[in-house]
């Protein structure tokens, strides 16, 4: 121990010395250690959450990449179809109409020309009956004479029967 | 130039002798304390520059204790070692301040007239450093017991196989040369550091010192960081579950 007195020490001062040493340790615990960890454990936090939400976000637009992908080609292959049919049916359509027009038109030249025989034949016979008079008269006038009632029929019919 | 082993004593306060190491120990915890309000009175999650250093240094202590052990006990011992560290380095590097040992006056000591410096750097007082060491070895058993258990605790020094109580003996020894080498070690060197200082000063005052400034900024990093080192260790081993 003679030793340690030649080192000067006291055990007062020992005590002093740990008795700072204890001071300071809880002067440290409160200024630095306490508040140091505690935002160290916070920042560890929020870059864990930071990292997992880019990680998430990542996922999200890969996810509907591919969902864009999908409708698009969806899309074409619809519309591609889309056209096909239409065609297909405008084609139907034109085909049934000129069927349809000519069987019309058909109709519509068959019914004049019945018409047109009718309104034939009309004239034909008016103009028969046209002529006979005019004949009747023309013979009055050169016969100079009336003819009866029988007479002139005949002479009608005769001349019908003559044309 | 002289340089005494023992701390010179300026006065006496009641039965407590204020030496200038105890005086120069009071100065660095109040630089500490400052220094560490400083860094932390705008705490913020983005920090600023001095909680930015203080964030690295405290970080890679607590990643020692989480490399050597596990997460639990490096968040139990991280204070004290922390403290260790802390306290250490600054007391080293506040010692190479100039006026620390140089600055004091002549005072009588029985018949012969003594140099007494007003201000001597905290660890070459054997006082401070046994201190340190005391703290370490309480803490470091204090720890194991609330870890193991008390009766856990004892199994690691005695045994009923005599070979393992030999053995737990041995270790009994270990306890106390843990002690003189930790507070010897710390001594020893920023002692030497400073009287290697004084005595080329005393030499030759300019340019010359340089190179042994940069050697003892070296060594006072290097004997805190032994300090810390050896004490977490020594409190992981004792706190380790006995194997055999």
């Amino acid at each position: 121990m003679e030793v340690l007195e030649n080192f000067g020490v006291q055990p007062v001062l020992l005590l002093a010395q740990i008795v700072n040493f204890i001071i300071l340790l809880f002067l440290l615990k409160k200024f630095a250690y306490k508040p140091i960890m505690k935002v160290l454990e916070e920042r560890r936090i929020k870059i864990e959450t930071g990292v997992r939400q880019a990680e998430e976000a990542e996922k999200k637009l890969m996810e509907t990449e591919v969902r864009q992908k999908e409708i698009i080609s969806g899309a074409e292959q619809e519309s591609s179809r889309i056209i096909q049919e239409t065609k297909h049916a405008v084609k139907k359509l034109q085909d049934e109409t000129l069927v349809e027009t000519n069987k019309k038109a058909e109709e519509m030249m068959d019914r004049n020309k019945e018409v047109l025989q009718l309104e034939k034949e009309k004239m034909i016979s008016e103009v028969k009956i046209g002529m006979a008079e005019l004949v009747a008269e023309t013979t009055k006038k050169v016969v100079g004479k009336t003819l009866s009632q029988q007479e002139n029929e005949r002479l009608v019919r005769e001349s019908l029967k003559n044309i | 130039m002289n340089i005494e082993l023992a701390p010179e004593t300026l006065f006496q306060v009641g039965f407590l002798p204020i030496t200038n190491t105890l005086l120069t120990t009071w100065i660095t915890m109040v630089v500490i304390v400052g220094v560490a309000y400083a860094a932390t009175r705008k705490i913020s999650l983005v920090p600023d520059k001095p909680q930015a250093i203080l964030e690295i240094v405290l970080d890679w202590i607590f990643d020692l204790g989480v490399g050597l052990s596990d997460h639990i006990r490096a968040k139990k011992f991280f204070s004290i070692v922390a403290t260790f560290f802390i306290f250490i380095i600054f007391a080293n590097y506040l010692g190479l301040f100039p006026g620390v040992g140089t600055i004091g006056f002549y005072t009588f000591h029985g018949q012969e007239e003594v140099w007494v410096p007003l201000i001597r750097p905290m660890n070459t007082d054997l006082n401070a450093t046994l201190a340190l060491a005391l703290i370490s070895v309480a803490m470091t058993h204090y720890y194991a017991i609330s870890i193991l258990g008390f009766g856990a605790y004892l199994g690691k020094f005695f045994s009923l196989n005599p070979v393992f109580l030999f053995v737990g003996f041995l270790e009994i020894i270990a306890e106390f040369t843990k002690l003189v080498s930790l507070s010897f070690r710390l001594f020893g060197n920023i002692f030497a550091g400073e009287a290697l200082l004084v005595t080329i000063s005393s030499l030759f005052a300019f340019i010359l010192p340089l190179p042994f400034i940069a050697l003892e900024l070296l060594v006072g990093f290097v004997q805190a960081m032994i300090f810390m080192m050896l004490t977490l260790v020594f409190m992981i081993i004792l706190s380790e579950k006995a194997t055999h």
